[in-house]
């Protein structure tokens, strides 16, 4: 059992801040919009390490300026140091990665981790602390999804990542099954799922049930030139 | 005795760190304080009924608070990089962050070289993670980068990959006959595009021949090597099959000695 077969009737939840009032925000705006998911909270990153472990959530909402323990100042780094963890599956196994939502004031310390974020298994999203609850909802359906949501200045051109290059080289070069391209590159089912996810959502392919949506991503990546 | 040497340069530094932790404190007060309640009340207002020229006013305290902190932080460190269009950034921060923001910069600029270009990877910075380096070094990577990029954009035609990639990797070295393999840094810029004949030559020159005149033509190039030199590495620039330029630097991944630490702790 992981989060690639497993699906509970009550998905945890784990929403990390260490704000009484924010919380209050959060949860229930969270438990509306998921009404089957057993939330959790914590208030400092030594309570939060220990309930990764117990709860296994499916989602972990982290706000990066939290306490080490309690009692202790919140800073930043506590936050980032957590997150980065998390993403490199130093604080749970790799087939537990819960999809991940960051709220901050700051969230450019992310910057340095764009790579590491893409390549994730779970799906990730980076939100501004002052949005609107609703807002924020909607991102952090983009993580439970599996896709990744990381605010950009100005939205110029599609930014991928090199994975998600080779899984579309795989594919339609190579013509491999997502099953053969898992084990190609050496990593989950579910981690290429939510890859085609990525890819669909950085070509900004919508559904549409009268279209072969991996005809239309193969289209797209032929036109601009990320496969031959 | 010169002002960046013994006592002087001590008591300056002691001066730079005090002063460091007094913004470092008030800014942790001002985050958990004025900022958080700032992020609770925007967010309260949901439906919008502070009314919008409020809510856009407390927007730009918002902004305006984190942007205090982070101007003052580049005031009184001197350590910062301004590139064009007005950003500056803060050298103080981890290399990767640092070359992110270049990269994400630069290739928004308007350079008739990136028409062409449909989409970009991300690039993966994070192999520099465990070099050590003075924030003169950060500096001048965070140049090189641009510098790399800036020539792409001006100078290749009809490019569709633009790839930055970093590596940390073991190079065969052949010393008094006995092989050896040590570890390298690289940061590696590639395109596909098609350099002009003229320019690929002169630049091509440049590249093999660093006591040649020309490079005081060249700016960027004499840079390059230049940094290649401070890092005890090599600067190259080479075709890229069929098409295109692979503009590399290489340097060792030494630890760092005994008196860099002590530098690093002062």
């Amino acid at each position: 059992m992981n989060l690639e077969t497993q699906q509970p009737d009550k998905p945890p939840f784990l929403v990390i801040d260490d704000h009484e009032s924010v919380l209050k925000g959060t949860v229930p705006a969270l438990q509306k919009a998921y009404p089957d998911a057993e939330i959790w909270t914590a208030q400092n990153y030594t309570a939060a390490a220990q309930q990764i472990q117990q709860i296994r959530p499916h989602l972990m909402v982290v706000d990066l300026s939290i306490p080490a323990t309690k009692g202790e100042p919140a800073t930043p780094e506590v936050g980032l140091k957590l997150v980065e963890q998390l993403l490199t599956g130093t604080l749970i196994d790799k087939q537990w990665a819960p999809n991940v939502a960051v709220l901050s004031t700051d969230i450019n310390p992310l910057v340095r981790l764009k790579a590491t974020i893409k390549a994730y298994e779970g799906g990730f999203a980076a939100m501004d602390k002052a949005l609107p609850l609703q807002e924020m909802i909607q991102y952090i359906n983009f993580a439970m999804r599996g896709s990744v949501y990381l605010p950009q200045a100005v939205k110029s051109r599609p930014e991928l990542h090199a994975n998600w290059v080779e899984v579309l080289h795989l594919r339609f070069e190579e013509g491999l099954t997502d099953k053969a391209i898992a084990k190609r590159m050496g990593t989950s089912d579910r981690t290429i799922r939510n890859y085609w996810i990525r890819i669909q959502d950085a070509l900004l392919i919508g559904d549409d049930p009268d279209r072969d949506l991996r005809v239309q991503i193969e289209l797209e990546a032929r036109r601009i030139g990320l496969i031959n | 005795m010169t002002e960046n040497s013994g006592p002087n340069k001590q008591l300056k530094q002691q001066l730079l760190q005090q002063r460091s932790e007094t913004l470092e404190k008030t800014y942790e007060a001002v985050h958990n304080g004025p900022l958080q309640e700032l992020a609770i009340l925007l967010r309260a207002d949901a439906n919008g009924g502070l009314g919008e020229p409020l809510r856009s006013q407390l927007e730009k305290i918002n902004q305006d608070l984190r942007g205090i902190y982070q101007s003052m932080r580049l005031a009184i460190q001197d350590e910062a990089l301004y590139l064009e269009s007005g950003l500056s950034l803060n050298l103080d921060l981890p290399l990767a962050t640092l070359l992110h923001q270049v990269f994400d910069h630069t290739l928004a600029r308007d350079f008739p070289g990136y028409d062409s270009l449909q989409f970009q990877i991300t690039p993966d910075f994070s192999p520099l993670s465990t070099a050590v380096l003075t924030v003169e070094l950060k500096r001048g990577l965070c140049l090189f980068l641009q510098e790399a990029l800036c020539n792409v954009g001006k100078h290749a035609i009809g490019i569709t990959r633009l790839t930055v990639t970093c590596e940390r990797q073991e190079e065969r070295q052949k010393e008094h006959q006995k092989e050896s393999q040590k570890q390298i840094y690289c940061l590696r810029i590639t395109d596909n595009g098609e350099t002009p004949s003229v320019i690929a030559s002169l630049l091509q020159s440049l590249t093999e021949s660093p006591e040649n005149d020309r490079l005081e033509k060249h700016q960027g190039t004499r840079q390059a090597q230049a940094l290649a030199q401070q890092l005890k590495g090599k600067f190259l620039r080479r075709q890229n099959t069929p098409k295109g330029t692979i503009c590399e630097i290489f340097w060792p991944c030494e630890p760092p000695s005994v008196e860099r630490l002590d530098q690093r702790l002062d």
